[in-house]
């Protein structure tokens, strides 16, 4: 027997190592986590997707909006801005949304419009765009006074 | 040592049962047969039209507020590219295309062709991120949307160098990687993403594969259609009308 005493000792050991493996990773593993379908794509900790399925959207849209806002809903409805977002220019929702009725930022100046319409050769051809805001103007039969904006003729909710 | 059949038989038969243990305790067996016919599906699709977008930038503002995206830092994005008289391609997106454009400064004349191409997390069917993710902090959703298990992700980044489109950032907030998730919480919530409901000129639309009446199904039977990167085999759902041969 005491021929193969070394190879038992050696045996205990390896087993010793594979037993602490499987402890140690069944404590270190998350409740959840192994595979839900495929190796290659689906191992994971499942709890992981129930925790991002539950995060709060802030973006809202304008159909939330025109619960309240009732007649610049209906400004904006009929006008060629019906698919611009209310909170495109008016800022991300949130604040207003917790009830703190704060007042929603107004991006009403020219170089707010000028991000949509200044012409770019990248835009499409039917899109509207202007080359500037003097240019405009003249078209126009106006002339450029500091204190003018876009708003002055366009309502931004209704602007043709 | 004895070599007769009787020896044979009584190894061969242990060698057998002792397979047939190692297979089931560590079930290689099993995933074996569910990699070739797992039960995620891809059940939503996401179509760009790049002959409709303006370059606005409102949708990567809608996704920053969405999502909470730090500054420098883009889950989707929006790239300008102008193709010049004398074929060379020049491509730019400052802040993402964030705060829209400016002209190049370009004579006209000098200038080919021009046009934008809004850029995403391509929610590939066969994502090459989540393979080489080693601890399992990346993966694929039931539904077919890859999502990063922030809480597990290591921060290794092998999956920002897995990626063929460079969807994928590290968030400096959280320290683990970060992309576009099509607004997963959204989706789950009966609701469209934000970059969808931000675009002012449908360039981008949402929705599922298998739903007829839809709007993406509308055109994927309708459009010619094409996808970013076709040769990596990655089978990306984000599909684009009206892609260039020079967009990359």
């Amino acid at each position: 027997m005491k021929t193969y005493d070394h190879i038992v000792r050696f045996s205990l050991l390896v087993i010793a190592v594979i037993v602490g493996f499987f402890i140690i990773r069944a404590y270190m593993l998350p409740e959840s986590f192994g595979t839900h379908g495929s190796y290659s794509y689906a191992y994971y900790r499942a709890e992981s997707v129930n925790e991002q399925a539950a995060l709060p959207a802030i973006h809202q849209g304008t159909e939330h909006c025109s619960a309240c806002h009732v007649p610049q809903a209906a400004l904006l409805a009929a006008d060629s801005h019906a698919n611009v977002n209310c909170e495109s220019c008016h800022g991300s929702f949130k604040a207003h949304n917790n009830n703190t009725m704060d007042r929603m930022a107004i991006a009403d100046t020219t170089e707010a419009c000028l991000v949509c319409h200044l012409r770019l050769a990248a835009r499409p051809g039917a899109f509207p765009q202007i080359d500037n805001f003097a240019a405009h103007l003249a078209d126009q039969g106006e002339t450029l006074t500091p204190d003018m904006s876009c708003s002055d003729c366009h309502d931004p909710h209704a602007p043709m | 040592m004895k070599h007769d059949r009787r020896e044979f038989i009584k190894k061969a038969g242990w060698t057998f049962i002792g397979s047939g243990l190692y297979i089931n305790l560590f079930s290689v067996g099993t995933s074996l047969a569910r990699s070739s016919c797992s039960d995620m599906q891809n059940l939503y699709a996401f179509i760009v039209n790049t002959e409709t977008c303006i370059g606005c930038g409102k949708c990567v503002a809608a996704c920053r507020a969405e999502n909470h995206v730090p500054d420098d830092c883009y889950r989707t994005w929006v790239e300008r590219y102008t193709i010049l008289a004398d074929g060379s391609v020049e491509v730019d997106s400052p802040h993402g295309g964030e705060q829209g454009f400016e002209p190049l400064g370009l004579k006209q004349e000098t200038i080919k062709k021009s046009f934008f191409v809004p850029k995403l997390c391509n929610q590939c069917k066969n994502p090459s991120c989540v393979q080489v993710c080693p601890v399992g902090a990346t993966y694929v959703s039931p539904e077919g949307f890859v999502l990063v298990d922030e809480k597990r992700c290591v921060g290794c980044s092998y999956c920002m160098q897995a990626c063929p489109y460079s969807a994928r950032f590290m968030n400096p907030v959280t320290h683990a990687a970060d992309k576009c998730t099509w607004c997963y919480h959204r989706i789950k919530q009966g609701k469209t993403t934000a970059c969808v409901e931000a675009c002012p000129v449908e360039a981008r639309i949402f929705g599922r594969v298998d739903d007829p009446d839809g709007p993406v199904a509308r055109l994927l039977a309708s459009k010619r259609l094409q996808v970013l990167k076709p040769e990596t085999g990655n089978e990306p759902m984000v599909v684009y009308v009206g892609l260039d041969k020079e967009v990359r």
